[in-house]
């Protein structure tokens, strides 16, 4: 369903890292990057009746699920990075470590009891891959068969830590089918634009156009 | 009428409508003390022991359009769906901008404290007040037989509004 290519979202989330520099997002983002071919793979599969459950790093999968460009660069315009819905293209997301997971589970089972033709996706990162709601919905979604699919955005990075600071091991969990991970190096840090400190000077009309917002 | 009686008619009148769901452990074979006997087969969301999940799962079916309630069969369980309840429950309205609304009624009970089988602290803490504080939803306790009808008509009436209502009952009342 996607017209997006790696290019195009490279480019979208480059422009966004532009107004951040420029002072224009006085709040916290989170920028995508280094992982646009794997999301356009996985994206094809995804039709417009199917949800899909985003994290707080949001962006490229609010495009590849249809929502306009013009629509999410305005959401983080005004602050909402981390809060882009789309209600009419079943798109939800969550800043909440793995918070979604059990939601999902939700949607797919009502999904499976209805005898639609609809799917869950539900992205996370490696961090909330450690948080036991993901066990509990991981469990509960093979044991229903239910139509959902979790997917592992492993950046091996919990905020700026690694797996193996964390664990103790690199070694990753073995989870049930309903789990895909891909792995890929992250363009920028956990948050911001990967600018060096204090070089952001943030303008004072985007601060006020951000409290007039809320 | 006794207030198990006014609580199972007032969860069957609930199950008069195909969309609601009892979500929850134990309820296929203790249909919660008896009181979903008049719930179909189902309308039964049997969960594992895990509150947060339990939570989950009626957000998830609301947002697919059902009407769902989560039976935590004491109080005190309910801290462990606290992120869920609070985070997503009565956060999502806002953070999405109105675009979603999921709602549940939220069906807590408090143990009993004054005759057997006593349970202990961790069986018998009301957290009415810390909810009040935590959520913009109503959050209300039911402390009388007469007011239990009243109390979950008021909360479906919520429900097929987009908001979603905590109900407090007392087992020292049973």
């Amino acid at each position: 369903m996607t017209t997006h290519t790696a290019e195009s979202l490279a480019a979208f989330e480059q422009g966004i890292k532009a107004r951040f520099a420029d002072g224009d997002l006085p709040f916290l983002v989170h920028l995508s990057g280094g992982n646009e071919n794997e999301l356009v793979e996985i994206f094809r599969d995804i039709r417009p009746q199917d949800w899909v459950f985003s994290t707080h790093r949001s962006h490229y999968h609010a495009l590849l699920k249809g929502l306009p460009a013009d629509d999410v660069e305005s959401a983080i315009c005004r602050g909402d990075s981390m809060f882009i819905f789309d209600r009419a293209r079943r798109f939800y997301t969550s800043s909440i470590l793995a918070g979604t997971c059990c939601i999902a589970c939700g949607v797919a089972l009502a999904a499976k009891e209805s005898g639609g033709d609809t799917a869950v996706y539900c992205f996370l990162g490696d961090g909330a891959e450690d948080n036991g709601h993901f066990a509990e919905a991981v469990r509960f979604a093979t044991a229903r068969e239910l139509p959902v699919r979790f997917i592992i955005e492993d950046n091996d990075r919990q905020v700026d830590t690694s797996h193996a600071e964390r664990w103790g091991t690199a070694e990753r969990w073995n989870w049930p089918k309903c789990v895909l991970r891909y792995r890929y190096a992250p363009t920028f840090p956990h948050g911001g634009a990967g600018l060096p400190p204090g070089s952001v000077q943030f303008r004072q009309d985007a601060i006020e156009r951000f409290v007039n917002s809320q | 009428m006794s207030y198990k009686s006014e609580l199972t008619d007032a969860m069957t009148a609930l199950a008069a409508d195909p969309r609601t769901r009892f979500v929850g452990y134990g309820l296929e074979r203790g249909r919660a003390g008896g009181t979903l006997m008049g719930a179909q087969q189902s309308q039964i969301t049997e969960t594992p022991v895990a509150e947060n999940m339990m939570t989950g799962i009626a957000v998830g079916q609301s947002l697919a359009g059902l009407l769902p309630l989560v039976y935590f069969e004491r109080f005190d369980f309910a801290l462990n769906a606290a992120d869920c309840i609070v985070n997503h429950l009565a956060a999502a309205y806002e953070i999405s901008r109105g675009q979603f609304k999921p709602a549940v009624i939220l069906r807590c009970v408090v143990g009993n404290g004054t005759k057997p089988l006593f349970t202990g602290r961790t069986h018998t803490q009301n957290f009415t007040r810390a909810f009040r504080e935590m959520v913009d939803f109503p959050v209300v306790e039911i402390r009388r037989d007469s007011a239990v009808a009243a109390c979950y008509e008021s909360a479906r009436a919520h429900q097929l509004r987009g908001e979603s209502t905590m109900l407090i009952e007392f087992k020292d009342l049973l």
